[in-house]
């Protein structure tokens, strides 16, 4: 054992610049999810700076890179696969030698990470229930990747050979997974579900063990001994994958109290909504608060309908009920259902800006965020959100989720052509629109947001350019026929869609509602 | 004496190579046996076997009393184990190298590590990724002999050393082999620095053993024979077996003879060169011996190709 502790002490100090980036980016991340560092600056001009924020973005994939890298460096230094290494002759103890390699995976790199997590929940004011979960859910990654990493790493004699080996890996993985998918598409085997409500990632990653674990074992058949000392490390990655598999990841589901009439009452309306459950997201964008919380979804059916009609969901009134009494309020700042259907994401408008904008519109008339005007429309929306309480009690007993959903069917018009080419002009009641410059060649929602911000600050209208100076009495209205064309083959669909719609519309609107359906 | 290794019938295969092919050998304790042979004869190959770095195919390795495979940490405290190519904690200063091999051996003697230190003329503060191929060598030779081991198996030990260097590294383990009984079983290529230390030769070729006797037998049992014949050219055919290597360059006629008795020699040139006038027999050293048996190795191993 005195010889182990030896041994961790040299592998301390040859690690001594690694561990000190490990444990600062450590520092960083949970000064980052705690909010006190990486603040996005906002200006009323041009939202919010993502650009010089895009670190915060990286932090999560570079701390995630050292959790299996850290591990695999340390086993390298002294693989067991290594004839020629420095301890192939020494009289140091393989068990001690692997005791040594365990205890600095886990002491050093995901105890760590499992405290850091600790930390930030109990930080957050989170109840011991959510912190115990959050960490153990933590300690449920960690262990396996960096487990794993560092029992793959023994199979290799030297940094060159394991670099080699994760190439053909992700060859490996790519390959299965093409495989796989060409098989679901030649055999129709869409409907196959393997395992427990398994998420498609916690899938990919079982995927991608599965063939490292197949070539390591293949390797190990031509090196000696190999699969028999770091056996255990094998046993401890196969398990915990399992263990991963079968975690029920949906961990604070919510069940109504009589779910018959629950189901009775939703599938009143007419429209399918069934039941949904209660999820636990941690905000990862910077404009948001960065505490933990409770995402209430609602999942509904996805209906085909006619070209140009468009169902919007809201919810109101949205609460969780305490059966002893009591309830939780959401925090509705982000949420505005009543004038905005759409996913409100990262868009860099507040509410105040919807607000303002509502004020201008007629009585009968909804803004819509023509980015949702897709061919599929969103099968789930989000209700509202809750704060997670302090206070345990609020959470230890049964709740009741209370929301009123409203449906409204719309109808879309063409109102006129408006080409996407920068230098092309329209004009309307408001006068002349030039597009100065657009992007069109960003896929995600989240991106086209981020355009359409850029189109207005480029758009140059006297009177949208002086109301700059004052954000709440922005007219951004005819952008959204613009931002809903992707690319230059979407635009084209785009203007399909317009040029289908009818003619008759009222001036200035992109949509008109139809019949409003009411929900609880 | 003891045998401190014993080899019998070891095979080692890499794919298709035959890397050590029937080797049988024993290392007596206490004396120094050189291990000798060309390129690719598998001296290394069976020093790794030996030290349980490699699994031998078929056949029995014994080290120290124990099988090799079965070499464990109490068995590695008692051999020190130096090769050319060893890899070393390069990112370690000298003297934390020490400080890390130390603990892992109760009989480490401070002293003479301090002693090995000053011979080697170490800087203690130098990374060794830091110092020369040599200079790496020294360092690799004192984490190996400060523990004062029983068993000491060099693979090219003098590879980069300066002559100084050499010397005294020679004398010193000597000195070790004589007053503690240190068994050194040494393979290189510097065969005239071997020479000074070897108790016993044993030569491998193609993975099979050619040739394991003392090494003052083996000095003494060959010589260099030169014989100036007076009546032309006489047939090389027919002639004894132990002379090897047989050359003639007008009337001289030169070869080496491996069973060197000078009666005998003398009948036999009676036999065969009954014109020859003078001849001159002179000792051969090691590396002389050497070569002249690997040029025959290498000229029988043709021939058998050939057949």
């Amino acid at each position: 054992m005195n010889l182990a502790w030896h041994h961790f002490r040299k592998d301390l100090r040859r690690f001594q610049v690694f561990l000190a980036l490990w444990f600062g980016l450590l520092l960083l991340d949970l000064a980052v999810n705690l909010g006190w560092v990486g603040q996005m600056e906002f200006s009323p001009i041009y939202g919010f700076d993502r650009a010089s924020n895009v670190w915060t973005t990286i932090l999560p994939g570079v701390v995630w890179a050292l959790v299996g890298l850290l591990p695999s460096l340390v086993v390298l230094a002294d693989s067991p696969a290594r004839r020629g290494g420095f301890l192939a002759t020494r009289p140091l103890p393989k068990g001690d030698l692997f005791l040594v390699k365990m205890f600095f995976v886990i002491a050093l790199v995901v105890a760590p990470w499992t405290v850091q997590e600790l930390v930030h929940l109990k930080l957050q004011g989170m109840p011991l229930w959510v912190i115990e979960r959050g960490t153990f859910e933590r300690l449920l990654w960690a262990l396996p990747v960096a487990v794993g990493c560092g029992a793959f790493a023994a199979l290799w004699p030297g940094h060159a050979r394991w670099v080699r080996a994760i190439g053909l890996c992700f060859a490996g993985y790519i390959l299965l997974m093409a495989g796989v998918s060409l098989w679901v598409y030649l055999f129709h085997l869409h409907g196959i579900s393997i395992g427990p409500e398994r998420l498609p990632g916690i899938l990919c990653v079982q995927a991608f063990a599965l063939t490292l674990m197949g070539f390591s074992i293949w390797h190990a058949r031509a090196h000696r001994s190999v699969l028999a000392r770091w056996g255990g490390l094998i046993f401890v990655l196969v398990f915990s994958q399992w263990l991963v598999s079968f975690w029920p990841w949906e961990t604070f589901k919510l069940r109504p109290e009589n779910p018959a009439l629950a189901r009775k009452a939703m599938a009143s309306s007419g429209f399918q909504i069934p039941l949904r459950n209660l999820s636990l997201k941690r905000e990862t964008g910077a404009e948001e608060s960065k505490r933990p919380q409770f995402l209430v979804s609602v999942d509904v059916q996805t209906t085909t309908l006619p070209a140009g009609q468009l169902v919007e969901w809201s919810g109101k009134d949205v609460r969780l009920v305490r059966t002893a009494g009591g309830e939780l309020r959401g925090d509705r700042k982000d949420f505005s259902p009543d004038i905005f259907g759409g996913i409100l994401g990262n868009n860099s408008y507040t509410l105040a800006d919807y607000t303002a904008w509502s004020g201008e519109f007629p009585d009968d008339v909804m803004f819509h965020d023509s980015s949702y005007y897709a061919a599929n429309p969103p099968d789930n929306f989000s209700l509202d959100r809750f704060y997670l309480p302090a206070n345990r009690a609020e959470f230890s007993e049964p709740l009741t989720v209370q929301a009123s959903l409203e449906a409204r069917v719309f109808q879309w018009h063409k109102i006129a052509d408006l080409p996407l080419r920068p230098g092309a002009t329209s004009a309307d009641e408001f006068g002349s629109w030039k597009f100065v410059a657009t992007k069109l060649d960003h896929p995600t929602i989240k991106d086209l947001y981020v355009e359409r911000r850029q189109i207005i600050a480029n758009c140059c209208r006297p009177k949208h350019c002086a109301s700059r100076r004052k954000p709440k009495t922005r007219r951004p209205m005819r952008i959204c026929a613009g931002i809903s064309c992707t690319s230059p083959t979407a635009t084209t669909a785009c203007c399909r869609l317009w040029n289908n719609a009818l003619a008759s519309t009222p001036p200035g609107w992109c949509g008109r509602p139809g019949r409003v359906l009411g929900l609880g | 004496m003891k045998p401190i290794i014993e080899i019998r019938d070891l095979r080692k295969k890499f794919g298709k190579t035959v890397a050590v092919d029937g080797l049988n050998l024993t290392v007596p304790e206490g004396a120094v046996t050189a291990f000798l042979g060309p390129n690719g004869a598998g001296k290394t190959t069976t020093i790794k076997c030996l030290l349980n770095i490699h699994a031998p195919d078929t056949g029995a390795v014994t080290v120290l009393g124990l099988d090799s495979r079965k070499l464990g940490p109490d068995a590695f405290r008692q051999i020190a184990y130096v090769s050319e190519n060893q890899e070393l904690p390069l990112w370690m200063t000298v003297q934390q190298f020490m400080d890390y091999c130390r603990p892992m051996y109760p009989t480490w003697d401070v002293a003479f590590a301090a002693k090995l230190l000053r011979q080697f003329d170490l800087p203690t503060d130098a990374r060794l990724k830091a110092l020369s191929r040599g200079m790496r060598m020294k360092a690799a030779l004192l984490g190996s002999l400060a523990y004062r081991p029983k068993l000491v198996v060099l693979d090219e030990p003098f590879s980069g050393l300066d002559p100084l260097v050499r010397d005294e590294f020679i004398r010193g383990m000597l000195e070790l082999t004589e007053n503690e009984g240190w068994t050194v079983f040494v393979s290189s290529h510097d065969i005239a620095e071997v020479e000074r230390m070897a108790d016993r030769v044993a030569i491998l070729h193609r993975g099979k053993l050619q040739l394991d006797e003392a090494a003052e037998d083996l000095l003494a049992r060959f010589r260099s024979v030169e014989i100036v014949v007076s009546g032309g050219t006489e047939s090389t055919a027919q002639l004894p077996e132990a002379w090897l290597n047989i050359e003639m360059a007008g009337r001289v006629l030169r070869f080496t003879d491996s069973r060197f008795n000078e009666k005998a020699l003398n009948a036999a040139m009676t036999k065969h060169f009954p014109t020859a006038t003078t001849y001159k027999a002179t000792p051969m050293t090691l590396r002389e011996i050497f070569v002249a048996l690997a040029r025959t190795y290498r000229l029988n191993g043709l021939a058998e190709v050939a057949e």
